[in-house]
């Protein structure tokens, strides 16, 4: 399995009659297995963008996304399906990434009956997921408002898990968490890692978290990514 | 000097999470603040940090009477010599803003997006002139019914010039703001701009009226480090120059250190303890900060093993008892309370 950005730029507002506005021109890099790579940079620089064109929920304006050696852009479907399992993405808010009108069990369901899991071995899946995760089983019957953060991030990761990914874009992680939460999510990050031999592409304006994750990383600044030592 | 918000012994529960069978008879309660006590000086800024669903916003949201109707607040919130939690609506509506103000964790929430900076940023101006308006135009009908025309004619008027002076007001603060051109950003609309600069209109629409006390709630979260620089300067200006006293509620550690003058730590609902921050912060005496400090990246992302516990059930004992490294059998028995010595509280039994 291999993950690689080549020579990506992405342009906003370049339609037929304007130039558009470049966001990052000519990024490239590589995601090793069971390593972590670390983007940095401030706001507005388009380190979310360039996690979501990896992710393929965006296209490049230039340049491509290889996995296994095959450009996005010229997958056939049966692969593609492939790459949106295999490479998944984690975003900044868990609050958004769960439906406020289901509880938590109907959220993790979802993706089971999308991978056609039924009957005990549901109910072994999501156990497996919350004992990964460090949750208890009663937080399957409360909704998301009833969840503190450092809970639903946990169980968004728990319900990447279930589709045995190789790569996960982690787009500020953290962020919306506070320090201690944020430390525990980090371990959990790491012990994952660990245990399932995930890459992540870790994307935080905060270096100390990217110094604390990543092997290696750049940063994103004016358009241009320059690699920099952990 | 005299305390300007005097908190006694409050206590948040809510009512209304309904369970599995939909049994409205069987609805689960939790207590989200559990006798609470502080009190903020004239002038002071106090800090409330600890874990998300701690209590920290319900205690902000308890004092400026923003709870939803299924919340059940306990206790006394003395602010200038009343009980908040004893006035009217219309009382409180008086106060708010203009005595008492707030500055929303999430500024893309708390803005509307449909409306101008402007608009928003004056409605404070216009809730707190139409109190005095709608009086004196009633005593007019009351004494000269018969001038009914003339006296339209000069409610007009009035509209006219009250809505010229909050547009100068609002732009009077937008260039205390810092904004250089601050006619044009009373015409943006929240959505045009950045979460830092939505960030600061929100700071200028609670300090429009120039309160004595505001209540910020989580006013770093999710900004940048440069707009977190930003913001700090902010409200180190409104500390010094304004005279106002803040409730600062922040997980960002770092940010409370180097505005706050004391600091109170809350864990499931409870203080557990309160100092000044160069002592909290060089010489924790309650484990939870002392986990809490940690788990700063300084000190290597330590993270305090398991979670905080569920509100509808607190374990018995210290709450913080399951996570202690140090805890003993009288932890797990008896319930601490809070301690004051030296200039500072604490509630420990292996602190005292």
């Amino acid at each position: 399995m291999s993950l690689k950005a080549e020579n990506l730029s992405r342009k906003y507002g370049s339609g037929l009659l304007g130039r558009g506005k470049c966001i990052f021109r000519d990024v490239s890099f590589e995601l090793e297995p069971g390593k972590t790579f670390g983007l940095m940079g401030p706001s507005g620089e388009g380190k979310s963008t360039l996690g979501r064109i990896i992710s393929g929920l965006e296209s490049p304006t230039d340049g491509a996304v290889f996995f296994n050696g095959n450009p996005l852009s010229r997958m056939k479907k049966a692969e593609y399906t492939t790459f949106r399992r295999k490479v998944q993405m984690m975003f900044q808010d868990p609050t958004d990434a769960f439906n406020p009108r289901k509880r938590i069990k109907h959220s993790i369901f979802e993706v089971l009956n999308l991978l056609e899991i039924s009957g005990t071995e549901r109910i072994r899946c999501t156990k497996e997921i919350l004992k990964t995760t460090g949750l208890p089983e009663e937080v399957l019957l409360r909704y998301p408002s009833q969840l503190s953060g450092g809970q639903l991030q946990r169980l968004a990761l728990g319900r990447i898990l279930l589709l045995d990914p190789e790569y996960i874009v982690l787009d500020e992680p953290t962020s919306a968490l506070d320090v201690s939460v944020q430390a525990q999510i980090l371990h959990l990050l790491k012990n994952v890692q660990a245990e399932q031999g995930i890459s992540y592409l870790l994307i935080s304006h905060d270096e100390a978290v990217i110094r604390f994750m990543s092997d290696s990383c750049g940063e994103l600044e004016n358009g241009q990514m320059d690699l920099i030592e952990v | 000097m005299n305390a300007l918000l005097e908190v006694k012994d409050l206590n948040v529960s809510f009512q209304g999470n309904e369970n599995e069978k939909g049994n409205e008879n069987e609805k689960e309660s939790g207590t989200a603040v559990f006798y609470v006590s502080f009190s903020i000086r004239e002038k002071e800024t106090l800090a409330l940090v600890g874990e998300t669903g701690c209590g920290k916003s319900v205690v902000a949201h308890a004092i400026m009477r923003l709870l939803p109707p299924e919340s059940r607040v306990k206790g006394t919130i003395e602010f200038g010599g009343k009980n908040l939690l004893e006035l009217s609506e219309k009382e409180m509506t008086k106060l708010r803003g203009k005595e008492i103000s707030i500055i929303f964790q999430n500024p893309s929430l708390a803005l509307n997006p449909v409306y101008s900076i402007g608009h928003q940023l004056a409605e404070p101006l216009r809730i707190h002139g139409q109190e005095k308006r709608k009086g004196k135009e009633w005593k007019e009908k009351e004494e000269r019914k018969e001038k009914v025309w003339r006296e339209k004619e000069e409610k007009n008027e009035k509209g006219l010039k009250m809505r010229k002076n909050n547009f100068s007001n609002v732009a009077r603060v937008l260039k205390r703001m810092g904004f250089s051109n601050p006619h044009e950003y009373m015409g943006y609309y929240p959505s045009w701009c950045s979460g830092g600069m939505n960030q600061r209109f929100l700071i200028a629409a609670s300090t429009m009226l120039d309160p004595v006390l505001i209540i910020a709630d989580e006013p770093s979260k999710g900004l940048d480090r440069n707009r977190v620089a930003e913001l700090e300067i902010e409200l180190k200006r409104l500390k010094e120059k304004s005279e106002t006293a803040i409730l600062l509620i922040s997980h960002d550690l770092g940010f409370v250190r180097r505005l706050a003058d004391r600091v109170a730590v809350m864990y499931a609902g409870e203080i557990v303890e309160i100092a000044d921050p160069s002592s909290l912060f060089e010489r924790p005496l309650h484990p939870y900060t002392q986990g809490l400090l940690n788990s700063l990246p300084e000190r290597g992302f330590v993270p305090i093993p398991g979670s905080s516990p569920p509100l509808s059930s607190p374990p018995e004992g210290c709450r913080f008892h399951p996570r202690c490294p140090f805890k003993e059998k009288l932890c797990m028995q008896e319930h601490p309370e809070l301690k004051e010595s030296n200039g500072r509280a604490v509630r420990c039994f292996l602190c005292l």
